[in-house]
């Protein structure tokens, strides 16, 4: 097991999020991450105005950023990129205050790999985790 | 043709989440084709250092954008200004889904989205996205779901929806 990843804030990919995804625990084939929804986070202006709720298009990149987390260690040749979301059912809302744990796993498929990702979400005032998302995606490897 | 001023009348999505530019074709309850430009100047792309040199457009909102596209067919009988007022819409699913070339900054996307099946509280889409004639994105299966607004706010604690309003500048 390595040691929590202590991750600064930094964006060195394209992203919606404002507040990055923190890696709290990676290993080959698995990573673990939280996400901590502010209700300052940029996009919520938008979606909705007067009525902030997290877009499950953003679970699914929580989910995005932890599945590259677990295929670190595989440090692949090139760029990996996002082949397609196999599956991706949303259970429940997210609102502001709300923090997003996310684990992810991988496992290698002929062209790249499959990484399956189980969200919750938990309220910083206390209260139990409960899932919101649970999010298969696919990877493929090589130049863009 | 549906203009972006004639969008905001029927999504609720507002900046940086309006993620549709204008309507090119459409067959009331059936299909549609609508636009949306890339550009390096949104959001997405903001703080990036400068030896960041991967631009692709995030594939999330690649999707955001389509399915954007995809919900204006449902809500031209049912238009959605405003979330407080009708209805909230969610994703509830989706299903082989697949991305093909990145989409870089300079380009237009141009969606293509059907209506599979439309339910009391639910829709059913699919469809494609385009970059010059070739596919980006195809989607199988995208479920939205349409929930009351006061449904969820019992749940959410009213202060952080009070403060995201106010942060918003906009009145609840």
């Amino acid at each position: 097991m390595t040691d929590p990843v202590d991750n600064p804030v930094r964006r060195d990919q394209p992203t919606p999020l404002t507040t990055p995804v923190r890696i709290e625990d990676s290993t080959l084939d698995r990573a673990v991450s939280t996400f901590p929804l502010d209700s300052a986070e940029l996009l919520l202006t938008g979606h909705y105005p007067g009525f902030p709720i997290f877009p499950g298009v953003c679970l699914v990149e929580c989910a995005h950023r932890t599945a590259l987390a677990a295929l670190a260690d595989h440090k692949p040749a090139g760029s990996v990129r996002m082949a397609a979301i196999e599956s991706a059912r949303f259970l429940g809302p997210v609102f502001p205050g709300d923090t997003v744990h996310t684990e992810a796993t991988a496992e290698a498929v002929d062209g790249g790999w499959r990484c399956r990702a189980r969200l919750a979400a938990e309220r910083s005032d206390g209260g139990p985790r409960r899932e919101v998302a649970v999010v298969r995606l696919r990877y493929r490897t090589g130049a863009a | 043709m549906i203009d972006t001023a004639g969008i905001k009348l029927l999504l609720p999505h507002r900046y940086p989440m309006l993620l549709v530019d204008s309507v090119r074709e459409i067959v009331p309850g059936e299909s549609l084709v609508a636009v949306k430009a890339v550009t390096v100047n949104e959001p997405c792309y903001a703080d990036l250092p400068d030896e960041a040199t991967d631009h692709a457009y995030p594939p999330t909102l690649l999707i955001e954008s389509w399915s954007q596209a995809a919900a204006l067919l449902a809500c031209l009988d049912s238009p959605n200004p405003d979330v407080l007022a009708s209805r909230v819409a969610l994703f509830g699913g989706i299903g082989d889904l697949r991305f093909g070339r990145p989409v870089q900054p300079g380009t237009l996307l141009v969606h293509r989205a059907r209506l599979v099946r439309l339910f009391r509280d639910a829709a059913v889409f699919a469809g494609s996205s385009e970059v010059d004639g070739e596919t980006v994105l195809e989607v199988e299966r995208v479920v939205i779901a349409l929930r009351d607004a006061g449904e969820f706010v019992q749940g959410a604690r009213a202060t952080d929806v009070e403060a995201a309003r106010a942060g918003s500048g906009l009145d609840g």
